[in-house]
């Protein structure tokens, strides 16, 4: 069953279909060119179904982030796995305009420490493209640091952020 | 909550992480040329990423057949709707050491039952290529009829229509 998270300003919900069209815009857009982008709809459909079927396939996958006051739909984080992640992957992407807020780390906080609750992962790591300064910025502020020695998705040049569960 | 479908022979179930190793030796092979195939193992994760993911979406896809006896998995059938296709789609695909055993038609049969009045769908299509002539003799023996005026995903594509009951 796919949770509920709830922050101080956020609520981390399942993902609905109706998330899938500003999904879409923004895998079109400029804003997924840290994501190999940009990409067209049938591919945004595979990803989207993709990161939804985390919850199916391993108990873990994407949420959608909504801002609490306004129910207005803010971004996405989830745990990715499989496919070209050598690791369990903590993700996330904020939508147009939801930027500047910490809406991103306070999500991705709320998600990592539901990743290292009871049963949870030890360890799980975010690819982040050396040029992606904010993303950077958001994982150190998690407390992630770059593991030079981690395997990269096929191998490919990007920094692994790494997450551990707190002793 | 995905259900468990119960036939004679089959057990259909929820697919389960384990079962990819299948979809992947299948998308790695020729047999998968009809399906978009040959695809490396990163692609074929996404389409069965992708398929799983319609039944969190939308309460139904593609369930793992396996033989209820011996718990062997045997293949996949169910219901996809990729982005681009124009209605529901009722597919199989069984492993090679299942073939020409009617395991196909009988989870095929098995899902057709359960969609029955479930969905308030007037019918299910199954999307083949020209050339696929197995799949085509299938669909025409679970009783769906060619129908040329239904649009395909591919130009050429054999679109074969299973009417359903009304909805209930």
């Amino acid at each position: 069953v796919t949770p509920t998270l709830a922050t101080q300003r956020l609520v981390l919900r399942p993902i609905r279909l109706a998330d899938f069209e500003p999904y879409a815009a923004l895998l079109a857009s400029d804003r997924a060119c840290y994501m190999d982008g940009p990409h067209d709809r049938a591919k945004a459909w595979a990803w989207f179904t993709g990161d939804v079927a985390g919850w199916q396939l391993f108990g873990r996958g994407a949420l959608s982030v909504e801002v609490a006051e306004s129910g207005k739909l803010a971004g996405q984080v989830g745990f990715g796995t499989g496919g070209d992640f050598p690791e369990v992957e903590l993700g996330w992407f904020l939508h147009e305009g939801f930027e500047g807020h910490g809406f991103a780390t306070e999500a991705c906080a709320a998600l990592r420490d539901s990743g290292f609750g009871p049963g949870g992962l030890e360890t799980f790591v975010s690819y982040i493209d050396p040029d992606n300064r904010p993303s950077r910025r958001l994982a150190e502020r998690l407390g992630a640091a770059v593991d030079p020695d981690a395997a990269t998705p096929n191998g490919d040049p990007t920094l692994v952020y790494r997450h551990r569960r707190p002793a | 909550v995905i259900p468990v479908l119960l036939t004679e022979r089959l057990r259909l179930r929820a697919p389960d992480a384990a079962d990819f190793v299948h979809r992947a030796e299948f998308y790695a092979s020729e047999r998968s040329v009809w399906e978009g195939g040959p695809l490396g193992e990163v692609e074929a994760w996404r389409v069965f990423a992708a398929d799983v993911g319609l039944w969190v979406l939308r309460g139904y896809g593609p369930f793992a057949v396996e033989d209820r006896w011996s718990g062997a998995y045997l293949g996949e059938v169910g219901i996809y709707q990729a982005r681009e296709y124009p209605e529901t789609e009722l597919g199989w695909f069984v492993v090679p050491e299942a073939e020409g055993q009617g395991i196909a038609f009988e989870a095929a049969r098995a899902v057709l039952n359960w969609v029955q009045g479930r969905f308030g769908w007037r019918r299910l299509v199954n999307y083949i290529e020209p050339g696929n002539e197995r799949s085509i003799a299938l669909g025409l023996r679970l009783g769906g009829v060619i129908d040329p005026t239904l649009p395909g995903i591919d130009p050429g594509d054999v679109v074969i229509r299973h009417d359903l009951g009304a909805p209930a």
